[in-house]
């Protein structure tokens, strides 16, 4: 991060008192710039994010009235805190947080551009003996020859150096690890790039959740194409618990098959921008793969038969002169009375029920119930038999997460750059030596002063093996 | 057998524990020497309960909380013995181990999730080694930090007594602070975005603000903040250590969140 901070270009002529353009805009990027707009934001940003933790977000009305009372809920819906994350307060204070770093870039980031381009070689004696850290070494030999062993050794210490060599002395300049400061700057930007990819996202990217059975194909409006799932399967480890789950997916588009892929969790199909996830699976609500019913005679109440119906496929049964099919299935039965319909009031098997198409003798047509948990409850009028469902085969739905995201390769990018910029500013830091080799006495003087960004105790410890290796030279 | 050699790796903590407190108070030297070797002693049997569990499940292990506070509590002490390799600096050990044993024995209480793995958890090993380091960082300064006041509060009350003199000076622990927040901090970082990669692949979603993540991000803007609040505004040592144990407070609840994520509703 920044420590020093940098010289504003003083002002030309002073300017008379009152709300000048150009002084409101001097203040107004100053307060935009200030560390201290950061912090605050970031606190800010910090509980109000955690007001997203302690309540429950998107819950349903109910929830938080039985939980807070009916005021704190209208207060609550007033201050968005039901779904804090995407208030326009929030936003705001992100996108505040965008201008706060950009206009930090835009203050400060000039002058790390020209320190790197601009190449001080001319600089004056008293230039070099006002620096905080500087030195003067005399030693035997010619302005060249320590010039030249000194530039040597600037090098090999990975510094860049520029000379210049008078008539009556030779300067140096050396300079390293600029890219600490552009590391900084980078994670500053990086912040406002992290956010504008989210935004992007939240905005013009959707995320929704698809049930979707083995052999069907789905349209995706978004995607203008078609889903076709092959197969779904489900792999165990030897002890019965799941290892994985499969889906083969094909999509179709125009009629014709573009990609077919074996999609499970953490690898998933990406067509036009559209990712799907393998994401859960369970069983189907609405229909069973094979439905095992009991045959029981009605006056002996013994079981004459046991049969496994696959779904919706009539069989014969000569000898009991019966046709049997299943017909439906939910897995929670209820009926809505107003409209006489029969649906399934959750997902889970709660109460399954079958229905079943029964043609006995030609002259007894039914279509009954049978429940699981229930054997009884329903008869079947006329008929000869009784009709339990004692088992069934669940038809395993495939649950697929399908998700567009405009917004992420930015948001990659962003947190890229901030790793790259964290750790370049912590373990980087831009220093400078200039050096003046004037001949004198017996050999030359070398005046050299230095200037570091950061890392003061560190760079004045290189500072004083500098000096130390100078004395060595040779002449 | 991961089981058993977890159980003497609490026993052996719960005993370098007690020794490393009674060295607070007590000068006799043996002392330290008796903590170290059961702390190095438990390292040995907590690495061979680790690799043993890691082995056990099929193929790789799953990082539940279990997991993710035992590697904490493993981590805590390496550190700790590197850091004791190098500058001997024994009375830091009276603080780290007992943390690295409420680490152990938290995990001890959780449940340890199926050994077999639920497949979107099989990533999550890196994302769960970096944020893991990371804390062990925040949790080096927080430790610093409470060295810190303690040591102040006896210098203002002027009462020399034996932990006075076995507490290093304050701006060595004011420094112990800031390297370790500066070392957790990008490690951190690396966390909370290989942990947003992850449920980017798992869930299509890189950021759906639960309680886990949103903490975690909670965490880092703090520690961000003291970051910056002590190389710009200037925040000196006091303020820091508080600020930093605060900020510990944010980790904890961070794990706490992922405690809940794991044996709670998924999100």
């Amino acid at each position: 991060m920044n420590g020093q901070p940098e010289t504003l270009p003083p002002q030309d002529t002073p300017k008379a008192p009152g709300l000048g353009w150009e002084e409101f805009s001097r203040e107004l990027v100053e307060f935009f710039a200030s560390i201290k707009l950061a912090m605050f934001l970031f606190l800010f940003i910090a509980v109000t994010a955690t007001i997203g933790t302690v309540i429950q977000q998107g819950e349903r009305p109910e929830t938080y009235i039985q939980e807070y009372g009916e005021n704190a809920y209208r207060w609550f819906l007033r201050l968005g805190f039901t779904d804090v994350y995407h208030t326009w307060w929030f936003t705001s204070l992100l996108g505040l947080l965008c201008v706060n770093s950009l206009t930090c870039f835009y203050k400060r980031f000039p002058g790390v551009w020209r320190s790197m381009k601009q190449d001080k070689v001319s600089v004056s004696m008293a230039f070099i003996k006002g620096m905080k850290q500087q030195a003067e070494v005399t030693v035997p030999g010619t302005k060249e020859s320590i010039a030249q062993q000194l530039a040597q050794h600037f090098i090999e210490k990975g510094y860049r150096v520029l000379a210049k060599n008078e008539a009556e002395e030779v300067t140096l300049y050396a300079t390293k690890g600029v890219m600490g400061r552009v590391g900084a700057h980078m994670a500053h930007l990086s912040a406002t790039v992290i956010v504008l990819g989210g935004l992007l996202g939240s905005y013009y990217g959707f995320s929704e959740f698809g049930v979707c059975l083995e052999g069907q194909t789905y349209h995706i409006p978004r995607g203008n194409f078609d889903l076709k799932v092959d197969k779904f399967w489900i792999d165990y480890h030897e002890n019965g618990s799941v290892k994985s789950y499969n889906s083969t997916l094909t999509v179709v588009e125009g009629g014709a098959p573009k990609l077919t892929k074996t999609i499970t969790v953490n690898d998933p199909l990406v067509y036009k921008g559209i990712w799907f996830y393998q994401s859960s699976y369970g069983d189907a609500w609405d229909q069973v793969e094979v439905a095992r019913v009991n045959i029981k005679d009605k006056e002996t109440d013994k079981v004459l038969k046991t049969i496994d119906l696959e779904w919706q496929k009539e069989q014969t049964l000569s000898d009991l002169d019966l046709k049997l099919a299943v017909t439906d299935f939910v897995a929670d039965f209820a009926f809505n009375s107003t409209e006489k319909k029969v649906y399934s009031k959750t997902i889970e098997h709660a109460n399954p029920a079958v229905k079943l198409t029964v043609n006995e003798r030609s002259t007894v047509q039914a279509t009954p119930w049978i429940f699981y948990q229930f054997p009884d409850l329903f008869d079947v009028k006329d008929s000869k038999y009784q009709f339990e469902l004692i088992g069934y085969k669940p038809r395993k739905y495939t649950g697929l997460q399908i998700a567009k995201n405009p917004g992420i390769n930015i948001v990659w990018l962003g947190s890229t750059m901030i790793v790259v910029g964290i750790t370049l500013s912590s373990f980087i830091y831009h220093r400078r030596l200039w050096t003046k080799i004037v001949p004198g006495g017996e050999g030359v003087t070398v005046h050299i002063g230095g200037t570091t960004h950061k890392s003061q105790i560190d760079f004045q410890k290189e500072f004083r093996k500098l000096t130390e290796k100078i004395r060595t030279f040779s002449a | 057998m991961a089981a058993v050699f977890f159980m003497i790796t609490m026993a052996l903590y719960f005993a370098a524990t007690v020794s490393f407190l009674a060295l607070l108070l007590r000068r006799a030297d043996a002392l330290s020497t008796i903590s170290l070797t059961m702390t190095a002693v438990g390292f040995a049997t907590h690495t061979i309960a680790l690799v043993a569990r890691m082995v056990g499940a099929t193929g790789a292990s799953s990082p539940s909380i279990h997991e993710a506070l035992s590697f904490f509590s493993w981590m805590l002490i390496l550190v700790f013995l590197a850091v004791e390799f190098r500058h001997r600096l024994h009375v830091l050990g009276s603080f780290i181990v007992p943390l690295a044993l409420v680490s152990l024995v938290s995990a001890a209480a959780l449940p340890e999730t199926v050994p077999t793995l639920q497949p979107v958890f099989r990533t999550l090993w890196v994302h769960v080694t970096l944020s893991m380091l990371g804390t062990v960082g925040f949790a080096i300064a927080f430790v610093a930090g409470v060295m810190y006041l303690i040591q102040d509060r006896l210098l203002k009350s002027k009462r020399f007594n034996v932990l006075y003199s076995k507490l290093p000076a304050l701006d060595f622990l004011d420094d112990l602070n800031q390297q370790s927040i500066v070392l957790g901090f990008p490690l951190l970082t690396l966390g909370i975005i290989t942990g947003a990669i992850s449920a980017e692949f798992a869930r299509g979603a890189y950021l759906n603000w639960n309680p886990e993540q949103t903490w975690a991000l909670v965490t880092w803007l703090f520690y961000f903040v003291v970051l910056v609040g002590r190389l710009t505004v200037g925040w000196r040592a006091k303020r820091a250590a508080y600020l930093t144990i605060v900020g510990f407070a944010c980790v904890i609840l961070t794990l706490v969140g992922v405690a809940v994520k794991t044996f709670g509703s998924v999100s």
